[in-house]
Order: C-alpha cells, then structure tokens, then sequence
C-alpha cells in the first residue's frame, strides 16, 4: 500500500460493471472482468482454491512436474505382444484392459461391452458371445482402465494379453508407455464391433503385421517421435482428430526399415499397403508418446497439474500429478459436433477413449490452431481455432516449446493443464473427439468438440487441498 | 394469469444488473410480478416463496421468472432475451474474437501486469475468494462486498499485513486512490488531506466538505466498519494510516469511525500521536476529551473534522465550533415551529447513508430527543416494525432489510422517497429529516422523483391544515456528475431546508421538535 | 499484445516478485530491464542463460515495440514489458529454472587445457587484457590490502560496452566463485566485491551490473560452462565452450577467457573443495 500511494492506479474491477465506468468517467485506467462464480459456484471449494492459487508449496511442485514433462524424450523402441509388455497382462492373467475410468461391466456403454466381448472370444476364453459376455459379467476376467498400466487406447481402448502394442520410452526419465494399434476405420473393435471379419483382422494384426513391424520398428533409424510430432503440427495435424501427417512421416520411417528386414515381399507389400490406407494410423503411436510424457510429471507430491484425462463412455475422469492414482469422475459433457449423413444425437454414445491423453499433453483441441481442416469437420473457422487454442494458454502452467503453431507465430502449444486455473477461469479444456455410435460396432457416426467437465477438476483440488491439510497438520 | 420462466445456463450477471433487468420486465403491461435471478439456493426459495415457480437449476445459471397475462409473459420473457444477451452480440469481430474474455484475476493479471488494485463487489460468499486471489497476486484490495464473514476478513487482513498489502472493506463503500474514485465516491479536487475511514457515507462528507472549503483530497482510504472491533484489532486503519503518514503528498490525516473497542482506540491513537503530521481523529458519539495525544485533535462531528483538517492544512489554529445554534437561526426554526398543528410534535428521519442516520441519532440524544430506529445509537430504543415509524424515528434505509433483492436507496431512492411521503402524510410529524448523497455510483437524478412525491403529500397535508417541515443536507461537490448547487436549488425550490452539513440539518430538526415539545396537545 | 511463455528463467530471479522498474536498453537479442535496483534481462532463444535472465522463444526481439525508458511490470510469475495494446508479458510461472552445477574436481590434463585456453584468447582479446588479468590476480595473490587501486585501473578500462577491464574481472569472479578456487578463492572473491562496490560507478551501467552480480557469484552459463570445461571436460567440450564465450562482442568473450585463464592458474587446485569444506 504503502508502495500503492506513490504509483498509477490500475484497477480491475470484479463485480459491479458501474465501477469500471466510474473509475474511467474520471480519467483512472481500470479493467473490468468477466465474473462468474467459481469452481463451480460452491462458495466453500472457491475459498478453499483462492487459498491454493498463492501456495508456494503446489507453485514449487507444479515447476518440478512441468520440468519432467517438457524434458520427456518419447522415443519409439518396441512393438510387443501386451502379454510381454504389461506385467498384468502376463502369463496367466485373465484381464483386459479398457478406456477412461475404473467401470464395472454392468455399468459400461455398448461399444466397450462389445470391444471387451471380442477381445475374450479373440483370447479364446470363450467360443462364443454369450459365454465371453457372462465371464466378463461374472469377474473371471478381470476389466481395469489402461491407464492403470501405463497403457493408452482410442474408443473402447481394449487391449489384451494376445494383442501388439506399440512401446514408447521417455528416453529421458526410463518410463514405458503403451498403446494397441490402430485397426482403421469402419467395422472395428475400438467401437464395440466383434464380428468374425473384425477378429479376422485383429489376428492379422497381431501375427504377421505385428511381425513385419517388429522388424521395421528394430531396424528403424530415427526413433525419436517428437521431432516428428512437432513437424505434423507444421503439417496440419492436430495429432488427436487429424493424423494424415504424421501417419504419412511414420509411414516414410517404416518403409525405409522395412526394405532391410529381409522378410517377405508380400508381408512387406501388405503391411505397407496397411498403414497407407489409414490416415489414423499414427493416433496410437501419438496417445503413447503423449502418455509417456504426462506419466513423467505424474507422482509429483501438491502438484496440481493434470496428467490424465481420459473417458469410459460413462464418465470422464482427471487425474493430478499431486493426488497419485486417484481418479476424479463427472459425467461426460455433451459433443458440440457434425453428424454423419443418417445419424444424430440420438444415436451417439457418451464420449468415450484415453485419447484426449493428447489434450493432456497440449495436442489435440489445444493445438486447434495447427489443424484448419478439422476446425472445418467441427463446424468451425480457422479464426476459431486459433482463439481454441489462445485461451486454452490461460488454464496451462506455460507453452510447449517442442509443439509450435504457426498459425500463433510459433508460439508454443498451451500444455500443463492447471486444474487451479480451470476452476477459478471456468475455462473448460477443449478435446476434439470422434463420436461413437451407442450400439457395439457400428462405429463412428462423426466427431466434434467436446470439453472436461468442471466438476472433475473440482473434486480433484478438494483431494489436493486434503494433502495439503495433512502436510500442514504434520508440519505444525 | 400464467406463470412463465426460462433459464440460461453459465450466464452471470451482477445484481444491479440483473434487478435493472427485473425492473424493465416489472414495468412492462401486463406483468404481475418478474424475477431474474441467480439461481443461487436461497433465491429459488425466494421465487417459490413469491408464487414465481419451483425450480431446478445450477448456481450459475440465470434464471427469469415472470407472472401475468399470456401475452405479457411472452413479451417479457422476450424483452428479457434481448437485454441479457444484447453484450454478447455486440462483440463479433475478429479483433474481438482474438481477445478472450477475461474470467479469472489472474487471466487479468496475464495481460496486464501492471494491474495493483482489486475492487470486488460481488456477492458475499464469494467476495472473499477473490480478494484472497488478488492478494496472492500482489494486489491491494477494495472489498466493497458485505456479508463477509469476520473469520475471512481477519485471515485477509492478516494474509495482506505480511505483504505490506492493503485490504480496504469488507462493506468498504468508498475511496479515493491517487484522485481515482471506487465506489461510491464524491469528485474532489486532488489536495494535502488524506483520510482513513471506517465508515463511507462519513468519508464521502468529510472529503466533500473538504472540498467545499476549497481544499483537496490526497487519498481517501476505507478500512469497513468491523475493522475497529476487538477481533480485527484495526488492521486496515492502521495500515492505512502508516500508508498516508509515508505518503508525501499528504499533510493533514483524518480518521473517521465510530468509538473502536478500548484497545483499539488507544494502538490508533498512539499511531497517531507518533506521527509527525496533524491527525484528526472524529470517533462519532466518542467524548472528544478523551481523544488526546501531541498533534492529535478530536472533533465532534463529521463536519467539524473537515473544518478542522481544511484549517490545518492552510496552517492555521484549530478552534472548536460553537455548538449552539446562532440566534437568528433559532429565530427562524421557532418560526416554522410555531407554524404546525397541534399534532405535529416529531421528528421522522430517513437516510440512505448509515452514517448520517447514526449521527442525526447522536446530535438529536444530545439535544434530549430520544429515537426509535432500525439501527439504535447506544440510549435509543429499536424500532420493531421498521416499516412503520414511532413518536421519533430516525431510519437507515440503506441497512439490509430494506435492500435485500432491491438497489440501495443512494442508486435508487424511489423506495426512500415514498417513505418521506408517508412521513408528511402522518399527521404527528413536525419534521422530516433526510440525506442526499451524490457522486460515482450513486442515482444520477436523486431528486427528480422526490419533488413530485412531496409537493403531493404536502398539498394533502395542506388540505389537512398541516405544514411539514423538511430538512436535508446534500452530501456532494460541484464537480459530482449530479452538480451538487442543482441539487440544492431543487431542494430548495420545494420549500426544503437544506443544511450545510448532516450535524447542522440534525441540529435543525432537533431544534424544531424541541419547540413543538414545548407546545402542549 | 502477447503472453509468451518462458523457456528458462535464471536462479537468482524471484519471478513471484511483485515489483516495477523500466527498459535500461534494447538489443536485437537481448533487453535489458531494470527492476528496483537489479538487472534482469530478456533472451533470445538461443542466447546463453544467465542468473537474471528470462529467456523466450523468440529469435529476436526487434518486432516488438520495446523502447527504452518503457514500463515494466512484474507481478505474480509474469513480466510485461511496454505500453497497453503493444505489450510482451513473459509468464514465467512454471518454466524451469536454470541453475550452474559447478565442478568439484580437476581431472588430469588440467595443463594442456590450460594451453589450449591460453592459444584461444591470446588470439582473440582485447590487447591489454592479459596485463591486467595477471596484475589483478597477483594483487590477490599477494594479499587483498593494495586490491582497490588495482582494480581501480581495471574497472571501466578499454573498450567495448562491457568494457574489457570488466570482461576480465568477470572472468577471474567466475574462477573464484568455483569451489575448486577454495577458501582463499572465496576469501579473494569477498574483496573484489568490496572493491566493485565502490568502483562501479567507474563503468558503464550494464557493465555495473555484471560487475556486482559476478562479484556475488551470480555468473552466467558461458563463464561457468568454461571454467567446468577447464576443470574436467573433453577437449571438444572445451573448444566449445571457448568457442561460444569467444563469439561474444568483439573482445569481450575473449577477455573474459583471459580472466579465467589467469585466475585459473593462481587459484583452481584439486582438493582445494575438500579442503575448504
């Protein structure tokens, strides 16, 4: 205050907009703000979160976590059976792993029933739907989310033990990331279906593909993806909604390592062909590499940084890097989204897939400014995605200097959601997000824009003000 | 008669606003009654309570309610669509678009570091989160907010003391920072006086004053009024106080509050004793001999403490001011005295500034007229039903009862003007006593309706064979947007006595009432 | 009007400061501001970091309308710099902080790198700087009482703005600062900052600046990089970091190598940590 008498007045006003005319009617500068209510207008939790915006404590951490994240070195050194790759898919284990939030099967939304379903029958657990239905139900196979195994999965995100996935090392800290591979579009397991053609497939995948890009992958010479990340932004990837880049990028690596591998030409010809007929190929490999660098930030003690954002078609849930393997759960938001031609809301499932892991990581919808054409899919203007992304800056501890948007004159993606900054802003992170049809296995009826549900990153900073409490009670 | 509602969700609006918009939908024909509110808990009690509808709906959402006929429910609801969404229209540009809307202070402070000072009016039970932001953030804090629990305010005040931070309020209602008005404030030319004040409407009289006697304002800081409680220990006052003693434009300090508690009193005034510079001290209804100390002058009256600053700041002697009454003015108030019905025998104050009304109380008790109130000075006796004077009544209308879900009677004064109206209707008043405070914030025209509404209650009264005397003081300046000699003159052309200053117009009403207790049934 | 992100912020900078000062000077890749009584500065991306830098990723910073005398605001994490509507804020919150990780022991081979620092100053500083790089670090040497005249005709002397007498004390602060420099290097370095305290004034205002901050250890990655390399680094490594150091000014960097290789050889010893701990 003291201070505050000698220097120029610069008011904000928060509240009463006549203030803010008064104070300008009479020459002073001033500011007015656009106030709501904050974390989600419960006065106790707003107290509770102001008390956190100035903790030193949970600032010192979310540095110490931001740190870890920027310094991830995703590089891309296997392609395994899950079985070899997750500890709890092992030999003998009965367990599947699927997207978003813990969920019991009686709870779960027809595409993940039916993606777990088909996985069972493509394990051979059971021969049948019915069978492979009632030992899901029963518990003999146990369901847990991907991300409880440092694994990732678009859709339904169903991996089991017999499946490949792609094995991605933040070079820089040692820990491992995991993600199925994409099947392409149509009549595939990420959307519930389970036919015998998608079976077909899936064992195609997991036996000669993954053989020829288990080779590829071995002999491939640049493995670090975030250069090659960093030039699909140049390129108009979003790296969540639009892969055609990157795909393209990994395509050209995989190619040049595959020619030296000495397998057949025909494996080579039909793995190629494979991988160039799907423009989403790369999504999996880009869920991986972002899981790798949120987990670096993951365990920091007070951190309030988010480094999962993940759906089960049911629910949407966050984790922080300060709260450990809590989860914290809202029911999805709506999808703001175009339709495929016969298709509307009333067909769409809840948001659903660990791929807004991409979000996580300042890609996808906070990227929006690099991606025009999927701004377009969603219904919107190139203006649009660049205003997505700007305001996406004001709930992210700092930029990704790694990920730069031209269309921002190369300013950094906006990554470290903040869960503080959501709740007292009320700006929602953005995901662009594909929507899936609510019966198992017609697929995807369109896409569109969706964002994380406030009262996830509400409950979260009531678990964090928790610890905070206890260390205060230690301390004192 | 139908009931009709539409609710927005996510849009929040602040109260003035949102009971500007309930208004317009109030007035439009055909309506019976038209809410739009927050849907906060309490008012979708409120709603239910009034016959506008149950509701489901999130604290956030905006709520609008009207009742009447088929076609003026749509209408309203219509009119209703219009004014709450006309902003977000406006701003279609790309320029615009590329500007994100500012929700959060520290969003705020992002783009503009230089930011220093948060002034918060929203409601209570989010006041102090916000202010606790801001400090986080380095920023000084005006806390214009009330309903804000004293717990919060002393962890405030603590929180800002360890930062050599400032927090004026909660329910600080004016300042004055480096010739920036905040709040409810009056224009006043930038001068040697800074003031530190406990209560607003008592800060806005002493800076008009002083600008009235041609003197200036080098900041006028608030502290709230529970800052000189026990509890709080006058944190702000005495950061404030510490703040204008350093600050080298200011010469002369005021100290405006009612009697702290005893500890209080004595840290304040040996702060101000300690200081090289003259400090006024002006502890309403406080013994003036008990505020002592080298360079330390006490005054009686808001009034005389701004006669007392103007005199030392000129670098003159300090001289108390008679407290009778001249002769002539005696004359003259025996004569409008002398003048009423046999019925006339009290006085019937209604003030919009809690300060006014607590002063008027003081100089009336000690002129042996004792009141009924809303808000009783120690001695006076509460007035049950507030809506309904007694014998003496002296009235603060800006106290809760009267603006919960309704603006405070210093924006909108239609409230307070019918209240004057009965007042003359009542055939045991002699006088009326009442304020008009002007400045930022408050009504633009405060008189335009009270003109209308006393020539007919006193044509009446005529009619009745009764003469009611009025008696106001206008608190303002001639730079005010309202241009305070207009005010007076309109004051004046509608036969009202108008003071210099709140104590004289109470000393005048007791003086009137003192002579019709003389004059027997 | 931009927010940019920070890349790196230097240890000695308290960003969560709530203060304000103004633009000092305006370079192509570098400004310089001066915020109650210190000196930070705002990097180019690829300028080495220093204790109160703040480096953004930009590759310049002539398309920002940054004037000298122009406001600056420091508040909770983020720093604007110039006029409403066409202000930079950098928001420094969460970038991670650069902080020197100083040697602790001389590995064999000390000598030769010595020889090869020699060989790259001597081509390259400014003429005079040797003379004076041996006459300051005698004058430590042999007690610190005649300290003050020494370095009185050092301070501000030859050219450059660092001017090179400064690049050459900043280069010895960068060896005595070392904790191979010892208890007698820390005990030297206590009497050069007395001494710079009350010269300063000799010198250009940045250079001032440089001065005080090297005097209280607070040096920048270029210097220490070259005094860890001397210390114990491959032969590429300390190529390097002489390369980098050299490519600095006309003279400048050069000089401070001078400085460094003068105090290196009178104060850098292995064991001389040890010892002193």
């Amino acid at each position: 205050m003291k201070a505050l008498l000698g220097r120029d007045l610069n008011v904000i006003n928060v509240g009463l907009e006549g203030f803010a005319a008064d104070i300008a009617a009479a020459g002073g500068q001033v500011t007015h703000l656009s106030w709501a209510p904050p974390a989600g207008a419960d006065p106790a939790l707003g107290w509770t979160l102001a008390g956190m915006i100035g903790d030193r404590r949970i600032e010192e951490a979310n540095r110490k976590a931001y740190e870890r994240y920027l310094a991830a070195q995703p590089w891309l050194v296997d392609v395994m059976l899950a079985r070899d790759a997750i500890p709890a898919l092992g030999e003998g284990e009965r367990r599947i792993l699927h997207s978003g939030p813990p969920i019991a099967w009686a709870s779960m939304c027809g595409p993940q029933k039916g993606a777990i379903a088909g996985a069972i029958l493509y394990e051979g657990w059971a021969g049948d739907l019915e069978t492979a239905e009632r030992l899901a139900a029963s518990g003999a196979v146990a369901l847990e989310p991907c991300h409880a195994h440092g694994a990732v999965g678009p859709m339904a995100g169903v991996i089991s033990p017999s499946m490949p996935v792609w094995v991605v090392e933040n070079a820089t800290a040692g820990n491992r990331a995991f993600s199925n591979l994409n099947e392409g579009l149509g009549k595939v397991l990420r959307f519930g279906a389970n036919s015998p053609d998608v079976l077909e497939r899936l064992r195609w995948l997991g036996g000669e593909f993954f053989t020829a890009m288990r080779a590829a992958v071995g002999a491939m010479k640049e493995r670090d993806l975030k250069p090659l990340m960093a030039q699909a932004l140049h390129m108009g990837d979003e790296l969540h909604n639009r892969n055609a880049a990157a795909s393209g990028l990994i395509f050209k690596r995989l190619a040049l390592a595959l020619l030296d591998c000495g397998l057949d030409p025909g494996v080579v010809r039909r793995a190629l062909a494979f991988v160039a007929g799907n423009d989403h190929f790369f999504l999996n490999i880009s869920m991986a590499a972002c899981k790798s660098m949120s987990d670096a930030a993951q365990g920091v003690p007070f951190s309030s940084m988010a480094t999962v954002m993940a759906r089960n078609g049911v629910n949407f849930g966050i984790r922080l890097s300060g709260t450990g393997d809590l989860w914290f759960e809202a029911p999805a938001n709506p999808v703001d989204g175009l339709y495929f031609p016969g298709y509307s809301v009333e067909d769409a499932a809840a948001d659903l897939g660990d791929s807004a892991i991409t979000e996580t990581n300042g890609l996808g919808g906070f990227a929006m400014a690099a991606s025009p054409a999927i701004v377009q899919f969603v219904g919107g203007t190139p203006a649009d995605a660049t205003a997505n992304s700007r305001r996406m800056l004001a709930i992210t501890l700092g930029a990704n200097p790694a990920f730069t948007l031209p269309a921002l004159n190369f300013a950094g993606t906006p990554a470290g959601i903040d869960a503080r900054l959501v709740a007292d802003s009320g700006v929602l992170p953005i995901i662009n997000t594909g929507i899936a049809h609510k019966k198992a296995g017609v697929g995807q009826i369109g896409a569109g824009i969706t964002t994380a549900p406030m009262a996830c990153f509400a409950d979260a900073l009531a678990a964090l003000a928790q610890t905070l409490a206890t260390e205060n009670r230690r301390t004192s | 008669m139908s009931l009709r509602s539409r609710s927005y969700p996510n849009l929040y609006k602040d109260s003035v606003s949102l009971m500007t918009v309930s208004a317009k939908l109030a007035a439009t024909r055909g309506v019976d009654q038209a809410s739009v509110v927050m849907a906060t808990p309490a008012n979708l009690e409120n709603l239910a309570r009034a016959g506008l509808g149950e509701y489901e709906a999130r604290a956030n959402d905006l709520l609008v309610a009207v009742s009447g006929s088929d076609e003026a429910c749509e209408a309203a609801l219509r009119l209703a669509d219009e004014l709450l969404t006309a902003k977000a229209a406006a701003g279609g540009n790309d320029e615009a678009a590329a500007e994100q809307p500012l929700t959060s202070i520290q969003m705020a402070v992002a783009r503009d570091p230089s930011l220093n000072l948060a002034l918060i009016s929203v409601p209570g039970d989010y006041a102090a989160a916000e202010a606790m932001k801001a400090l986080s953030l380095g920023m000084d804090v005006m806390l214009f907010s009330d309903n804000v629990p004293v717990e919060r305010e002393l962890a405030l005040k603590l929180y800002a003391r360890e930062r050599d931070l400032m927090v004026m309020g909660p329910d600080c209602g004016t300042a004055i920072v480096g010739g920036v008005p905040l709040g409810f404030a009056n224009a006043v030319r930038r001068g040697a006086i800074g003031v530190v004040g406990a209560s607003g409407t008592g800060t806005q009289e002493v800076t008009a004053r002083i600008h009235r006697l041609g003197q200036g304002i080098s900041h006028a800081l608030g502290t709230g009024g529970h800052d000189l409680s026990a509890k709080i220990g006058g944190i702000s006052m005495l950061h404030g106080f510490a703040a204008l003693d350093a600050d080298p434009a200011t010469k002369v300090i005021v100290l405006v509050s009612k009697p702290p508690a005893p500890e209080v009193t004595e840290r304040v005034l040996a702060a101000a004793e300690r200081s090289a510079k003259p400090v006024v001290v002006i502890f309403l209804g406080a013994d003036p001999a008990s505020i002592k100390g080298e360079g330390v002058y006490g005054a009686r009256t808001l009034a005389e403490a701004a006669d007392m600053a103007v005199s030392l700041a000129k670098g003159g002697e300090v001289h108390a001011a008679p407290v009778a009454l001249s002769d002539e003015t005696q004359r003259a108030l025996d004569g409008v005295a002398r003048g009423m019905a046999a019925s006339q025998r009290y006085v019937r104050g209604a003030f919009s500034g809690g300060t006014f009304c607590y002063e008027a109380q003081l100089i009336h008790a000690a002129a042996g007229v004792r009141a009924f109130s809303n808000t009783p000075t120690e001695g006076n006796l509460l007035l049950k039903n507030s809506a309904k004077s007694r014998q003496n009544t002296i009235i603060d209308m800006g106290d809760d009862e009267f603006t919960r879900g309704r603006p405070h009677p210093m924006i909108d004064p239609s409230q307070r003007n019918a209240r004057i109206g009965e007042e003359i209707a009542d055939p045991e008043t002699a006088v009326v006593l009442f304020d008009v405070v002007l400045g930022y914030g408050a009504s633009a025209d405060p008189t335009a309706g009270l003109i209308g509404v006393v020539g007919a209650a006193r044509a009446k009264a005529k009619a009745a064979g009764r003469h009611v005397a009025l008696v106001a003081h206008v608190c303002g300046t001639d730079l005010d947007p309202q241009n305070r000699d207009g005010v007076v003159a309109a004051l004046k052309s509608a036969v009202v006595l108008v003071a210099s200053s709140n104590a004289e117009a109470a000393a005048w009403s007791a003086a009137i009432v003192a002579a019709r207790s003389g004059a027997g049934p | 009007m931009a927010v940019i992100a920070a890349e790196r912020v230097g240890h000695a900078l308290d960003v969560d400061c709530n203060c304000a000062g103004a633009v000092h000077s305006v370079f192509s890749r570098a400004v310089n501001l001066e915020i109650e009584g210190e000196l930070w500065t705002l990097l180019a991306s690829d300028c080495a970091d220093l204790p109160f830098g703040i480096r953004l990723p930009v590759r310049s910073f002539e398309a920002f309308a940054i004037r000298e005398g122009g406001s600056v605001h420091a508040r909770a994490g983020f720093v604007g710099v110039g006029p409403p509507g066409r202000r930079i804020v950098a928001d420094c919150r969460a970038a991670p902080r650069w902080a020197p990780s100083p040697p602790f022991a001389i590995a064999p081979g000390f000598a030769a790198r010595l020889a090869r620092l020699s060989q790259a100053a001597t081509a390259r500083a400014w003429l005079g700087s040797r003379a004076m790089a041996r006459e300051a670090t005698r004058s430590l040497q042999s007690g610190t009482r005649l300290l003050e005249d020494t370095l009185a005709g050092i301070v501000g002397c030859g050219p450059g703005l660092t001017p090179a007498g400064d690049d050459v004390l900043v280069g010895i602060l960068a060896v005595l600062s070392s904790p191979l420099a010892g208890e007698t290097g820390a005990q030297a370095a206590q009497a050069v900052r007395c001494a710079v305290e009350r010269l300063a004034p000799r010198t250009t205002a940045v250079s001032a600046h440089m001065l005080r901050q090297a005097a209280r250890g607070l040096l920048g990655r270029m210097p220490l990089d070259l005094v860890g390399a001397l210390a114990g680094g491959s032969a590429d490594e300390l190529d390097c970091a002489i390369r980098s150091i050299a490519a600095t000014g006309a003279t400048s960097g050069a000089d401070v190598c001078m400085g460094v290789l003068e105090a290196a050889q009178a104060f850098m010893r292995s064991g001389a940590y040890e010892a002193a701990a």
